[in-house]
């Protein structure tokens, strides 16, 4: 075992006699690293599952568990070699086949109980290396909206980032009451996981204040992937010429010199300096009442596009063609469908669900021969349990996942958008159709 | 299961350093942007082409001389260089582009903990190399696109070793007069080394203009950086070279790469250097012909630009500068986007023969109108 900081580490077998061990690990452990009792043990059952598992149908496989503080929250990765097609009962739908077939499923219940308990899990393939973690957020206290100060700016405005807890507070309270609910992350409620993320440089945010420290707007971003930066607001907290833009100045400036390529916003208000940035993509997202309603996706690269390859099904083809062309992106299209080689089985989709139940996102984890009825039983439980919004996203840099385009469009997806270099190259956002939408 | 560990052997400040890729080659850009011709104002190269003596020099490179390293320090281009300069041959240190001396010379004065100050808005490789190298970099901003003397001085702390002053700065094309540089240098005290990157020096004429390779005689901190890519066009043979006081050439020596620069690229710049006034008013005259073209033009379409030193301008557009790259490079037009200096939506455009600069003009009419609908 080793220790380092936050983060701790075993190495062991898969053998069920060390269960006792990383449950000891992860109930010690985790609470020290700032995870509530009761989310303690739910990620020690979720790691014990994940062990009773792997030595049902792995047994004796060399297993790392490192369980590690995150930004907001405690994780459980578990590295191991191992056939990925045991992984399908991490399927958001595994539950009812399991339940159909109880002898057959037994092996597999300690992974559906370990993905269910988790908040979120992922999962990588590297070479015949395996890491699957699991994750519990950390449970943050929620804030009231705040008043809005009545009072004008006073003397010269700046832009500066800021990581001050009661600054990123109160800016978020401000947010609240001055914005509609999808124009901000719903961590604003708990403004403890953004100061925390912050202090991770896991995000980011900057406040432009008056000369008597008077906070008159704030801009957020985060990196979700290498090469793309998401950026929310700008907020507006006074009326102020300029505010908006020396928020985006900052912003572009803080990132212009990373390696960050796209920076974009799917959740940019009325106050988005449009000059700035180019429409990506106009989304007609479903509310739960059935109205739509369109929201305007907006980017802008932070460098010369140099071009990159692409793959694709054809049935995609005059989609990317056309948004290529509209967007002035260079992209070398190569077209890609199922070759007719070996594949595995069973195929694997890893399911986060958003707030309200107004959105699910699904992405490809794990390829195999039943993934079209796995993409439609994911629907099916979806739509029944009344997700109004089901994307789906593709990475156009891995030729399995861009074959599945045909499957796509025929089980109800329509692609959205693109979002450039979201993975090695693009990524496509699907939405799904609601046939009586 | 066996996964290389990284992060247990690559310093924090290298892993936490972005790494840059450079454009790639003009013949895969034209294909992917569908075009038979480029026009390249991205890099500030001078379109002319290197004056007609480094002609002779390329066409008489045999084959013979590959085998045989080049010489090692460069001896008889700083002879030439001394000669020109009136200084002494040990006062030069030539590389591999000058990329390579700022390397030597931050490596030569910085450990761990050291700083350096410059601008947030200049030539970005003085504080790529102090970054990667484990040196923290101040980024003082500028001030009317200058650089900012009292915000520097304001910044130096016993931890300071280098100030970079680019002079005239890219892209901004400002410069400190002489008066300006002197009362910097005097505030300064010696307390550490000053840099002049004198890169596009060869482009100004104004009398006001300060020479560093007169002011290091009084200020033995000084050293200039000097390139013969800019105006010697010289930019794909890669040669730089800096200049400074004996003393201070000597510890920066200790960390410099010798052969690193090739025996075609020491004899081009020997040839470029020995009799060069012809070429370089040629070269100023294009400059200016071209400023005469653009400057008119973004005046009549109310687009606010810059117009200072340098073979350069900078313009601020009514777009995204990004978006705008890859219109213009559908008309066969490459210019340089300005958000990597953190000036989003400006663009840098190099100053070339009239030609170029009147399809410059129509492609950018056109890309304007086109965003305009």
């Amino acid at each position: 075992m080793t220790e380092t900081g936050s983060r701790l580490s075993l190495d062991l077998k898969a053998d069920i006699c060390w269960i006792p061990l990383v449950q000891g690990v992860v109930e010690t452990g985790a609470p020290v690293m700032g995870l509530d009792p009761g989310k303690t043990l739910r990620l020690a059952l979720a790691a014990e599952e994940f062990i009773l598992h792997l030595s049902r149908t792995a047994p004796g496989t060399r297993l790392i568990l490192t369980l590690s503080r995150e930004a907001s929250s405690v994780s459980a990765l578990f590295q191991f070699e191992s056939s990925p097609e045991d992984l399908w009962a991490m399927n958001l739908t595994a539950a009812s086949e399991i339940s159909q077939d109880l002898d057959q499923g037994m092996a597999h219940m300690g992974l559906l109980l370990a993905s269910r308990v988790a908040d979120r899990f992922s999962i990588a393939l590297n070479g015949r290396t395996l890491s699957v973690t699991l994750f519990q957020d950390i449970i943050y206290p929620e804030i009231e909206k705040a008043e809005v100060p009545s009072a004008p700016l006073r003397g010269i405005l700046s832009a500066e980032a800021c990581s001050d807890p009661a600054d990123i507070s109160h800016a978020c309270a401000l947010t609240m009451t001055l914005y509609p609910e999808p124009l901000y992350p719903k961590s604003f409620r708990t403004p403890g996981n953004i100061i925390d993320r912050i202090s991770q440089g896991r995000f980011h945010a900057a406040l432009v204040k008056d000369e008597a420290g008077t906070t008159a707007g704030m801009i957020c971003w985060q990196i979700p992937s290498r090469r793309t930066v998401e950026f929310y607001g700008p907020y507006l907290f006074s009326k102020g010429d300029g505010i908006a833009q020396l928020l985006i100045d900052h912003l572009i400036n803080q990132v212009a010199r990373t390696e960050a390529i796209t920076l974009y916003s799917r959740a940019a208000g009325p106050d988005l300096p449009l000059g700035n940035f180019e429409p990506l993509a106009a989304l007609a997202y479903r509310q739960s009442n059935g109205q739509k309603e369109t929201r305007t996706l907006w980017f802008r690269h932070l460098r010369e596009d140099m071009g990159c390859p692409v793959w694709a099904h054809p049935v995609l083809v005059p989609f990317l063609k056309e948004t290529y062309d509209r967007l002035f992106l260079i992209r070398t299209i190569r077209e890609y469908k199922d070759q007719g080689g070996s594949r595995p089985a069973r195929s694997l989709l890893g399911t986060r669900l958003g707030a309200d139940k107004q959105e699910a996102f699904i992405r490809p984890m794990l390829d195999g021969t039943d993934i079209r009825e796995n993409i439609q039983r994911h629907i099916q439980l979806l739509v029944n349990e009344k997700y109004v919004n089901l994307f789906f996203t593709m990475d156009l840099s891995i030729g399995w996942q861009a074959a599945l385009g045909k499957d796509l469009t025929e089980t109800g997806f329509e692609p959205a958008y693109v979002l450039p270099y979201a993975g090695e190259s693009d990524k496509v956002i699907f939405h799904y159709v609601h046939p009586h939408a | 299961m066996s996964t290389l560990m990284l992060d247990r052997i690559v310093p924090r400040h290298i892993r936490n350093f972005e790494p840059y890729y450079p454009s790639k080659p003009d013949s895969v850009l034209m294909s992917l942007f569908g075009v038979e011709r480029l026009h390249r104002l991205n890099n500030n190269e001078n379109a002319l082409g290197p004056p007609p003596a480094v002609h002779r020099v390329i066409d008489g490179f045999s084959a013979e001389m590959v085998p045989v390293y080049p010489n090692g320090d460069c001896f008889d281009l700083r002879d030439l260089l001394a000669a020109k300069f009136h200084k002494t041959q040990d006062q030069f240190l030539v590389g591999n582009g000058s990329c390579e001396v700022i390397s030597s010379v931050i490596k030569a004065f910085c450990v761990k903990g050291d700083n350096i100050i410059t601008a947030d808005k200049t030539f970005a490789v003085y504080e790529w190399v102090a970054e990667f190298s484990g040196v923290e970099a101040r980024l003082i901003p500028l001030k009317d696109f200058g650089f900012d003397p009292e915000a520097m001085l304001d910044a130096v702390d016993d931890k300071t070793k280098i100030i970079f002053v680019c002079n005239p700065n890219n892209p901004t094309g400002t410069y400190w007069d002489r008066d300006t540089m002197i009362r910097f240098l005097e505030a300064v005290d010696q307390r550490c080394i000053v840099v002049i990157d004198e890169a596009y020096c060869e482009y100004v004429d104004n009398p006001d203009y300060p020479d560093a390779m007169l002011l290091m005689e009084t200020f033995p901190n000084v050293i200039t950086f000097r390139t013969f890519s800019k105006m010697y066009a010289l930019a794909a043979l890669r040669i730089g070279y800096l200049c400074s006081s004996p003393d201070v050439v000597d510890m920066v020596r200790r960390t410099h790469i010798v052969y690193s620069v090739n025996t075609p690229a020491q004899q081009a710049a020997a040839a470029a250097i020995t009799d060069d006034r012809d070429f370089i008013l040629a070269t100023r005259k294009m400059v200016k012909e071209a400023r005469q073209l653009l400057c008119p033009f973004f005046d009549g379409l109310g687009i606010p630009y810059l117009s200072n030193q340098g073979n350069y301008m900078m313009v601020h557009v009514p777009l995204s500068d990004t978006l705008l790259y890859r219109m213009l490079m559908k008309h066969g037009v490459m210019v340089r986007t300005m958000t990597g200096f953190r000036f989003p939506n400006w663009i840098r455009i190099s100053l070339v023969q009239a030609p170029v600069m009147t399809d410059f003009i129509n492609a950018f009419r056109e890309v304007l109108s086109t965003v305009q609908k």
